[in-house]
């Protein structure tokens, strides 16, 4: 059980930013991102606990189970509220949901974030894989359950879509 | 705009975005609880068995050589994970040694309660990163002070009553303040002291002394046999830390 305790925090260790910054991108809120990576770092503590060779590769699974549980906020959300609301993009431009300081704050930072916000959701999640945390293409296809070519292609079709959104 | 280099430059950007580090250490806490707090490479626990007796030898020599000067005094402020914090340590059990005090219960539980106001130091001074080696040095502290007593108590069955009581005390405080500082850093206390890391042992060989003294003792009062119920009633659903606890606040500890 030690064991297991000390190889899972160095998981915690090594995994924690990019869990967090994957799943603070994609519901920009600083509570509700801790909130899910808490949540994301429990489920697969508890698996972990279970049977730890199961778990070939933990930033894999990390982040397979981020994005489920960000699936199910949205979900959860949608559920709660019928439609979006009316100054959706001015709550995406709130000052307020810049929360992590004067970095955030920063122009092409929060440019990029915010252009980022409006791509649908393999969108967002490919480029953050393969750009921001440097995945190969292997992985990335296998965290979203596609080829490796048709993974090329639709990060092809991301970043046509971001760069859009940016001009 | 944008070539593709200069757009994935823009997305680079996006790394600054990182969590707050209290927030880390306090989600990693309630997540495996304070022993990964605590946590040390297996080399570094063998380094520091290996190096404790030049580790000792070096503070005496420091000790010596900075008398006058300001090495010394500056070791005695140190703080976990600090360089000149081994010294201080190792000057510690030193002085100990030289006091016979080194099994004493009541000044491992006085050395328990320095290591929490440290902690607390450290919280107050935002140095999050030292945190979980303060962590591991309370604990440290705290379960040798428990061990102390147990054992004390252990070889004293006719002075349980009074070891216990005077123990008690500081360990209530101990309790008090570990609350205290718990709650600045945003930690469950509860989660944080579950029993898998060898307290339990030492609070259930406690609460086995007091309930082996009382059976003996004088008629105890209405309220003394229902507290003893009580501790009893705790002791047997097997929470040991909680039967001290209620025993410290009992009539028993009047």
């Amino acid at each position: 059980m030690e064991k297991a305790r000390e190889q899972f925090g160095r998981i915690y260790d090594d995994h924690v930013e990019k869990i967090y910054r994957f799943v603070f991108l994609r519901v920009n809120s600083k509570e509700i991102a801790q909130d899910i990576t808490s949540e994301t770092f429990a489920k697969v503590w508890a698996s972990f606990q279970k049977q730890p060779e199961a778990i070939a590769n933990p930033r894999a699974f990390l982040y397979k189970t981020a994005k489920n549980l960000v699936v199910d906020h949205y979900r959860a959300k949608a559920k709660n509220q019928t439609a979006l609301p009316e100054n959706w993009e001015d709550r995406l431009a709130d000052p307020k949901i810049d929360l992590e300081g004067k970095a955030v704050l920063a122009s092409d930072m929060d440019n990029v974030r915010r252009a980022m916000a409006h791509l649908n959701e393999d969108y967002q999640n490919a480029i953050i894989w393969r750009y921001l945390d440097d995945l190969p293409i292997k992985e990335v296809s296998h965290l979203l359950d596609r080829s490796e070519d048709a993974t090329r292609v639709l990060l092809h079709r991301a970043m046509k879509e971001l760069r859009t959104k940016l001009s | 705009m944008n070539s593709e280099k200069e757009l994935i430059n823009q997305i680079r950007t996006l790394s600054n975005i990182k969590p707050d580090e209290n927030w880390v250490v306090s989600c990693k806490a309630r997540l495996l609880g304070q022993e990964a707090m605590g946590q040390r490479s297996s080399f570094m626990v063998w380094l520091k068995n290996f190096a404790f007796q030049y580790r000792a030898a070096l503070a005496a020599l420091v000790l010596v050589l900075g008398a006058g000067g300001g090495l010394a005094a500056a070791a005695q402020n140190a703080l976990p994970g600090e360089p000149l914090y081994a010294v201080k340590k190792a000057a510690e059990k030193g002085m100990a040694l030289v006091a016979g005090q080194k099994d004493d219960p009541m000044a491992n539980l006085q050395l328990a309660a320095k290591r929490l106001e440290e902690m607390n130091l450290l919280s107050q001074k935002n140095l999050v990163k030292n945190l979980p080696a303060a962590f591991y040095e309370y604990k440290t502290a705290k379960a040798a002070a428990k061990k102390e007593v147990a054992a004390l108590v252990k070889d004293n069955p006719a002075k349980a009553g009074q070891i216990i009581k005077e123990a008690g005390i500081a360990m209530k405080e101990i309790d008090i303040k570990e609350k205290q500082v718990y709650g600045v850093l945003g930690l469950d206390a509860e989660a944080t002291t579950t029993d898998d890391g060898g307290e339990a042992v030492f609070d259930k060989a406690i609460v086995e002394s007091l309930m082996d003294y009382f059976k003996d003792a004088a008629a105890l009062s209405e309220q003394g046999s229902f507290d003893l119920a009580e501790v009893k009633k705790i002791y047997e659903a097997g929470e040991y830390g909680r039967a001290v606890d209620y025993y410290l606040n009992s009539s028993l500890n009047r």
